[in-house]
């Protein structure tokens, strides 16, 4: 078999003048003398010749063109991707630096909300500046009541004044401004004596929830500090920016309910 | 054959220089001076018209593109045919299922004058003339035919001998194989050749 081959490709490289001379004896002689072997290289040359008689055919006239049109194509597409890419990697860019953006806006609102909670006090009850309830206590009911009805009076807080009056005791709630309230307190001050007791129940609002504070024994000249405490001391620049939350101070609303009650013993 | 190979490698030489200095005109004259050849072997590989065209085209495009880096340890001729041909070989194993069936499909056609002249042909004790041979269409077609059903491997050695009449130092260049393979291959591939024309007569 391996001779076969090794015959096969003696006779192909003869047909294609690829042996030495002393090879083409060789071609020459094994011809010559075997008839199989002369007709194997008969028809490897018909073979041959079939192939190479095929028709030449001619390229597209216009080849070089094609070609050159190909490159101007595919230089055009390269650059194409690098603008393409470079369009992508701005749009990239933008957004990472909207999102980066966007986070640090996210970052300084929640970082702010966290300072103001924990910076800012507990809320209070805005709609009035001070509410508490003043009971009194006294031996002669009519004569109280004829005092504070004066005072009310005196200080033209009738349209401000409430009463109720109850069994053994009269309520005057008294809803003014501070200054009103405070004015009321020191022209009552000098009735203090008439009142066997003079307590004061304000509800406050603390870190732990509403709370009620009792002050027993308190005086007007007391209530009215609590009403109205002292000013902190301003820069001129402090004052006036603080100005108007100041005067807004001022003009809210106190509360005061005042019951008037007999003791016991006057029943 | 020999001097006219010198030739055209020094011809070759200066307008691969021409084109390496950024030469359209060279580049040009490249193109038209091998466009045939190139586009005949790869015709002779796929069969057909408009992929040969696209292939030749692609085969001159890479060889532009490649050719600053070309350094002339192998001749212009067998490094540009290398291209072309493997270019072939790609396109022919992507390719090999549609061409089969196609040829599949052909078989049945050939009529009986064609077996006929096959027939006389390979009997014929006389060596006749190529010319004749070359005119004989039912012949080149059947030829053709034969050629497609060889392995890839084995039709490029047979063209490039046969068609392009290259030297077997010349095809161990372009196809980068040993001398031996080329010969071995080349009579493989010349027996298969044989078997599949005397196929058609059964």
């Amino acid at each position: 078999m391996k001779e076969e081959s090794d015959i096969n490709e003696l006779l192909n490289s003869f047909l294609d003048g690829e042996l030495s001379e002393r090879q083409k004896t060789e071609v020459h002689r094994l011809v010559a003398h075997d008839m199989e072997i002369a007709k194997r290289l008969k028809k490897l040359q018909k073979c041959s010749m079939l192939v190479a008689s095929m028709p030449y055919e001619q390229a597209p006239l216009d080849m070089a063109e094609q070609v050159k049109t190909a490159l101007e194509r595919k230089a055009l597409l390269a650059e194409q991707p690098f603008a393409i890419d470079e369009r992508r990697g701005a749009r990239h860019l933008m957004f990472r630096k909207v999102f980066a953006a966007a986070a640090m806006f996210i970052l300084v609102a929640v970082l702010a909300a966290v300072i103001y909670i924990v910076v800012t006090p507990e809320p209070t009850r805005p709609a009035i500046g001070f509410a508490g309830r003043l009971e009194l206590k006294t031996n002669d009911l009519l004569a109280v009541d004829k005092i504070i009805n004066n005072v009310i009076k005196s200080n033209g807080l009738e349209d401000s004044a409430n009463l109720e009056h109850q069994r053994d005791k009269n309520i005057y709630t008294l809803s003014c401004s501070r200054e009103n309230l405070s004015t009321f307190l020191a022209d009552l001050e000098n009735s203090w004596d008439s009142f066997n007791s003079a307590t004061l129940f304000v509800e406050t609002h603390t870190h732990q929830g509403p709370m009620l504070v009792v002050v027993n024994g308190v005086d007007a000249k007391q209530i009215a500090n609590l009403i109205t405490p002292p000013k902190p001391k301003l820069t001129a620049e402090e004052k006036t920016s603080i100005e108007l939350p100041a005067q807004a101070q001022d003009e809210k609303k106190v509360r005061l309910t005042i019951v008037i009650e007999a003791n016991q013993a006057d029943n | 054959m020999q001097p006219e190979t010198v030739n055209i490698s020094i011809d070759d030489s200066i307008l691969v220089q021409q084109c390496q200095r950024g030469d359209s005109e060279a580049m040009e004259r490249l193109i038209r001076k091998y466009q045939n050849r190139i586009y005949n072997i790869i015709l002779k590989m796929c069969a057909n018209h408009d992929d040969a065209a696209e292939l030749t085209q692609e085969t001159f495009v890479k060889i532009i593109e490649k050719i600053d880096g070309f350094q002339g340890r192998s001749s212009f001729y067998t490094w540009a045919f290398r291209i072309a041909v493997n270019l072939t070989l790609n396109y022919c194993q992507r390719n090999v299922k549609l061409r089969l069936s196609s040829l599949d499909a052909q078989q049945d056609e050939h009529d009986g004058q064609a077996r006929q002249q096959l027939k006389e042909f390979l009997s014929d004790d006389s060596s006749p003339d190529p010319a004749t041979v070359a005119q004989n269409k039912e012949l080149c077609e059947l030829a053709v035919k034969s050629l497609m059903k060889l392995d890839e491997n084995q039709k490029a050695v047979v063209v490039l001998r046969d068609i392009e009449g290259m030297s077997y130092a010349q095809i161990a260049e372009v196809l980068d194989i040993e001398l031996g393979t080329v010969r071995s291959r080349l009579s493989r591939a010349r027996n298969s050749l044989r078997e599949i024309l005397e196929s058609f007569l059964s």
